[in-house]
């Protein structure tokens, strides 16, 4: 498809930009309520009403074009054609807020200096009218002698006189002329004088049905109690809702692995496809109900504008630790995945920051480590109810959060100072929540979770089934062939350095195996377990049965709570060390971030073991 | 006990062991995307 014009859509974070981008260009894209998720390069075509194409290219948010953050540098270049990737737009988009009109026209202005056409979005217009603000477009589009173009993106109001503005022949250049002092308090008073005339407030102080649920949800004690509930309520879900159709699975991967047995003869290969394939592969597949739920939880606070609140209050405690609250959005995307998160730190402007943030980011409780939570809660509380396992469920995640708060307190007090930086925070409205969003966010995580399940998981499991099978001993018994073995060999070597923490060799095989991922753990102890006795029993049970020398039981109360810790803290994830050093552009805090993270859950789950000792028997 | 089965089981783990570190070896296809974990690519 060739494109006749390109355009540069820019504007603040927030403002709508992806919303507008999707329309415009009929692409799929997520739609996040919290500041900052316009992250890569997006690119799309459109047609306009002629039918010739266009190209659009969506630039990441920025508040100014004084570049700070890496986010804003790519803009400011993409607009001056001082990237050799992507060529010089021929107009640009501007999308502006109409609730904070003033505001957004600093950016905004700043475009219109760069000698490029524009043509002016004003969006949520809808918003603006709730709060009692008319905005006078067409007085606007008269001074600046551009099209100003009121919309409501989300509801596609207005696509057709944006349609009608971009197919005109010649889009005209901005009648305004240039602060040339950098100083910001003059360019508001350019912008002030700009709109003049053009916005009317209305006298009376109109609440919106956002403010009024604000003043519960961001109250500084009721906000607490509200997340804690959602919290709770969302580990719950996932102790007593999740049992089913797991279930399923469990049985799914039961029968395809009496099916195999049924039609191949014993063998090396049926043991590697039984046990290393559909036990390893089948113990971490399980878990995707739970993945699901978790997502389900996260898209729904997402959509409905709620996370953004979130990150209003924990800007409070980020404060407090030196840290801005910026750093919460990189923080929340590491709950799921720690990999997106520190590519989020992109967004902040200060280079100390991206890097504390960037070192704390794996301490969060990401979905990974979710199936190993699951299954050492279930063992340490055999016949617990689904909202105590739920209380140590947010007890880890707690644990974590402490983790996040201490450390980053910590590499703030002991880095190298810089200038510190103001956040801008907007609060979205609240809407209701697009179910069609959150089935699409829940799919593409599940889709993720079985693709890791199907290659790296996959893989991994048959490593890991050939290191307890080779070398082959003489003996009969699958727990002398499995201490015979290569990984049993590797266990029994690491067994003196682990002993302390309350993990035999057989955990210690676990520990090792998980180093490239946290949820291998899981695969692991199915290869292990199932694979001495292939029986009926579950992995959890034969877990259950394990004893050591002494015949207590391996895995009891003192001994799962310190894997827990050690799971908390631990890093366990190549992929994240591979980010870590592609985004800090050095080995050097690559390692640091291992080094820290693992001796630090070393130490944290043995004073958890030794400490337990007077506690618990 | 099939005999052809005590070398095609260690076949398909030193497949998949090159197949991992070729993977993992290869030079990145995308420097601002980690193809494990998603992170936000929808184009």
């Amino acid at each position: 498809m060739s494109s006749d014009r390109t355009f540069a859509l820019v504007g603040n974070p927030n403002t709508g930009k992806t919303t507008l981008f999707n329309a415009l260009t009929g692409l799929r894209q997520k739609v996040a309520n919290y500041p900052g998720v316009t992250v890569e390069k997006k690119v799309g075509t459109g047609r306009d009403r002629h039918g010739a194409a266009f190209t659009v290219i969506d630039l990441p948010g920025a508040y100014s074009l004084d570049a700070k953050s890496p986010d804003e540098e790519v803009t400011r270049a993409v607009l001056r054609g001082e990237r050799p990737d992507t060529p010089q737009p021929d107009a640009v988009i501007c999308l502006v807020d109409a609730v904070n009109l003033e505001r957004h026209f600093y950016l905004a202005t700043q475009v219109m200096e760069l000698g490029l056409p524009v043509i002016v979005v004003i969006n949520k217009t809808d918003e603006a009218e709730e709060r009692g603000i008319t905005i006078a477009a067409k007085r606007l589009e008269e001074r600046l002698g551009v099209s100003v173009v009121p919309m409501q993106a989300n509801e596609r109001v207005g696509m057709e006189a944006l349609q009608v503005a971009l197919s005109a022949s010649d889009l005209a250049q901005p009648q305004w002329t240039a602060v040339e002092d950098g100083d910001p308090a003059t360019r508001y008073t350019a912008i002030e004088t700009l709109l003049e005339g053009t916005v009317a407030r209305s006298e009376e102080d109109r609440q919106t049905p956002s403010d009024k649920w604000d003043r519960v949800l961001v109250h500084p004690i009721l906000g607490w109690v509200v997340l804690l509930s959602i919290v709770g309520g969302l580990f719950f879900t996932l102790f007593s809702l999740a049992g089913y159709p797991m279930d399923l699975i469990d049985g799914t991967f039961g029968w395809l692995g009496e099916q195999v047995e049924a039609r191949m003869a014993e063998g090396d290969l049926r043991a590697l496809i039984t046990e290393g394939i559909i036990g390893g592969v089948g113990g971490v597949v399980i878990f995707l109900p739970q993945i699901l739920i978790l997502f389900f939880f996260i898209g729904l606070m997402e959509n409905t504008g709620y996370l953004a609140r979130v990150s209003f209050m924990m800007d409070r405690l980020m404060s407090g630790v030196g840290l801005n609250g910026k750093a919460f959005v990189p923080v929340l995307s590491s709950y799921a995945c720690a990999i997106p998160g520190i590519m989020a730190t992109r967004t902040m402007e200060s280079a100390r920051d991206r890097l504390i943030t960037t070192l704390i980011a794996p301490i969060t409780s990401c979905s990974a480590r979710l199936p190993v939570y699951v299954m050492l809660i279930a063992l340490m509380l055999p016949v617990g109810t689904a909202g105590q396992k739920a209380l140590v469920m947010i007890g880890l995640y707690v644990l974590s959060i402490i983790g996040v708060y201490t450390f980053a307190w910590v590499f703030n007090r002991t880095l190298e100072k810089s200038e510190k930086t103001l956040m801008v925070l907007e609060l979205p409205s609240y809407q209701r929540p697009s179910w069609r969003e959150i089935t699409l966010q829940m799919y593409e995580r599940g889709k993720i979770f079985l693709r890791r399940a199907g290659t790296v998981i996959l893989g991994l499991s048959i490593v890991l089934w050939a290191m307890t099978t080779y070398p082959k001993s003489d003996s009969e018994d699958g727990s002398e062939q499995l201490a015979y073995s290569a990984a049993g060999r590797l266990g029994k070597t690491i067994e003196p350095v682990i002993e302390p923490l309350g993990y035999d060799w057989k955990m210690g095989i676990g520990l090792v195996a998980s180093f490239a991922a946290r949820e291998v753990f899981v695969s692991t102890m199915s290869i292990i377990y199932l694979g001495e006795e292939a029986e009926e029993d579950s992995v959890r049970d034969r877990m259950a049965e394990e004893t050591r020398a002494d015949g207590k039981p391996a895995y009891d109360v003192r001994t799962c709570l310190s894997l827990l810790v050690f799971y908390v803290f631990a890093m366990q994830c190549l992929s994240t060390v591979a980010v870590t050093r592609r985004e800090t552009n050095s080995w050097r805090w690559a390692i640091l971030q291992v080094v820290y993270l693992t001796g630090f859950a070393y130490l944290a789950a043995l004073a958890t073991y030794q400490i337990g000792g007077f506690f618990l028997s | 006990m099939s005999d052809w089965q005590s070398w095609a089981a260690p076949a398909v783990v030193i497949v998949t062991v090159a197949i991992l570190l070729w993977r993992n070896l290869r030079p990145a296809k995308e420097a601002s995307c980690d193809e494990e974990c998603d992170c936000g690519k929808k184009e």
